[in-house]
């Protein structure tokens, strides 16, 4: 499968602090690749670099199918078929949940203006929003913002989408809700990134996950084997984390 | 009665534009007509500032001098080239329209109380150009001997209905103008940017783009009356530029409500007419001890503070929450919102 996302040698530097450390993966078309690691790990960072919002690479270079976007204006990047959402649920809150998926669906999308409308109700069907249209956003819940973001994402249909964070301060019923709706998005064709701490769920929809720590590039394979790897652990849990778990593990 | 008006608003708007044209006929007082075209001019400028300042969230302090330039434009055309008054306006608008590009390009990429500094700034900028070319603008005393309107022999300041009917009109075309603009997916776009900005620019917004069309299509109208009311009084005064106008101007925006466009046009009216009968009657110089002009602008200042602090949304803003709590339905599609 060829690559539809390609990350070369990426470095982001916040004054003395290394967000991202030049990292590099590849993303196949129609893969969801997951990316975890702890807080301050430099997930959102890198999401950043991709999207250019709200800045650019300092060294390395991003691609998608080809064509380098590394610093492309962000509303470009979105024109090329990527959308991504944020890490806090994030909405126009004095826009309706209807105006807030058409948002969209109008600028720099393949949409005709004639199939906004059914776009937008597709992709507040399938967010379960629809009879939600016509409340202000501002009023929604968190959960509720947070799958209209990923609605007005994928109203247009992206090629790609990034997910950062989906699943933080969702109950398990919700949690399954967007498991499911995830892997039916990766069936209808969509390439999808992941960053998420709840690791069950990113094992669980990913084809292969990415670890990273301190800007850096950890680990790179399959959930099963990520989920063995000592320097995955200890990432996350420390030196005497590890010691633990293979303790209670072995 | 709130639904009554929901269901009849076509007809509310007829019946509205009937008695609108019947004023100057019942109306006798030469005084109440002059300020109802004053005011219906500064309704124009306000509901068009609400624009860039509501909708767009941006602090544009540079709006009152595309009112100014259409004025001066026009007046310095006509007294000097000696051109139609009627290809002097639409010239006075284009003037409008470039400076506000000029404007826009560097306060687009600001943020905050750095856009109202800088296009304060630039509006102050043209103010000084102004005063430094008396030979051209009047400098310090305004350009005077601004030819009136005039078709064929019929002269517009010898008629009262004249000046009244084409104001009316052009505040009813920017009105339009401008309501269509703000419930279009344009007018959506802004709001979504000044919503948040990131979130709207991850979504395909350009927002360059976006802000720069808001200040260029904020500009015209203004640009028209301007130079309507430099012919209305025959007159350019530098005064145009002054703060007391701009704060007049910015509480009917505020007290009007902020991204509402119909009250900046209704408070318009309505300030003109408190701000310029106050100037003009005796007893409250008598009662403050001071002369006219300041304590209509103290006043004007007590309203700002009033508004800000009570009720934020601006009278537009109530009337709208009024009218959805006893409707007791949700925002019907395509409805605006506060």
């Amino acid at each position: 499968m060829a690559a539809i996302l390609s990350v070369r040698g990426v470095t982001k530097k916040f004054g003395e602090l290394v967000a991202v450390d030049d990292v590099s993966f590849e993303v196949d078309e129609g893969e969801i690749y997951g990316i975890a690691g702890p807080n301050g790990a430099g997930k959102t960072s890198l999401f950043n670099l991709i999207t250019g919002i709200p800045y650019h690479t300092d060294a390395g270079v991003v691609t998608y199918r080809g064509e380098k976007i590394s610093q492309l204006s962000p509303h470009k990047i979105y024109e090329l078929g990527i959308a991504r959402t944020f890490q806090k649920e994030t909405a126009f809150d004095t826009l309706t949940v209807r105006e807030n998926a058409r948002i969209g669906a109008v600028f720099g999308t393949a949409l005709a203006v004639e199939e906004y409308d059914s776009a937008v109700d597709q992709a507040l069907e399938s967010l379960d929003l629809l009879d939600d249209r016509n409340r202000l956003a501002g009023e929604l819940s968190i959960y509720g913002k947070k799958r209209l973001m990923i609605a007005s994402a994928i109203v247009s249909n992206p090629d790609l989408l990034m997910l950062d964070e989906p699943a933080g301060g969702l109950n398990l019923a919700e949690l399954n809700e967007l498991e499911s709706l995830i892997l039916r998005l990766s069936h209808g064709k969509m390439t999808i990134i992941i960053i998420e701490h709840v690791l069950p769920l990113l094992f669980g929809v990913s084809n292969r996950v990415m670890v990273m720590d301190f800007g850096k590039r950890l680990a790179e394979g399959a959930p099963e084997s990520l989920a063995r790897d000592d320097t995955v652990i200890e990432a996350y849990l420390g030196e005497r984390g590890k010691d633990a778990f293979h303790a209670i593990s072995d | 009665m709130i639904s009554f008006i929901h269901a009849n608003k076509k007809a509310l708007a007829v019946v509205g534009i009937v008695v609108f044209l019947a004023i100057p006929l019942v109306v006798d007082n030469k005084l109440l007509i002059h300020l109802a075209i004053l005011g219906m001019l500064y309704a124009v400028v306000a509901s068009n500032w609400d624009l860039t300042l509501g909708y767009a969230g941006v602090f544009n302090f540079a709006h009152l001098a595309f009112f100014g330039i259409g004025a001066y434009t026009s007046g310095i055309l006509t007294v000097k080239l000696g051109i139609s008054p009627w290809l002097g306006i639409p010239c006075g608008a284009v003037a409008a329209a470039i400076a506000s590009v000029i404007v826009s390009i560097p306060a687009i990429r600001l943020r905050g109380i750095y856009v109202a500094l800088l296009t304060f700034a630039c509006s102050q900028l043209v103010l000084l150009l102004l005063l430094s070319q008396p030979l051209i603008t009047g400098g310090q005393q305004g350009l005077t001997g601004v030819p009136q309107l005039q078709i064929g022999d019929f002269r517009f300041r010898e008629s009262k209905f004249a000046h009244f009917y084409l104001v009316g009109l052009l505040l009813l075309c920017s009105t339009v103008f401008l309501r269509r603009l703000v419930t279009s997916d344009f007018g959506l776009s802004l709001i979504a940017l000044r919503d948040f900005e990131e979130y709207a620019i991850a979504r395909g917004i350009p927002l360059a783009r976006q802000r720069l069309l808001a200040f260029l299509l904020s500009s015209i109208f203004p640009g028209l009356a301007g130079g309507v009311y430099a012919h209305f009084l025959i007159v350019a005064s530098p005064d145009i530029f002054g703060f007391s106008l701009a704060i007049l101007l910015l509480s009917m925006v505020l007290v009007g409500g902020v991204a509402t466009i119909y009250g900046p046009v209704l408070i318009g009216v309505v300030m003109t007419y408190v701000s310029e009968l106050m100037a003009s009657s005796a007893w409250m110089s008598e009662i403050f001890g001071v002369s006219r002009g300041p304590v209509r602008f103290m006043f004007v200042a007590v309203i700002i503070v009033l508004t800000m602090r009570f009720f934020p949304q601006g009278v537009w803003g109530l009337i709208k929450q009024y009218s959805a709590r006893s409707r007791m339905t949700e925002p019907a599609e395509g409805e605006d919102r506060v």
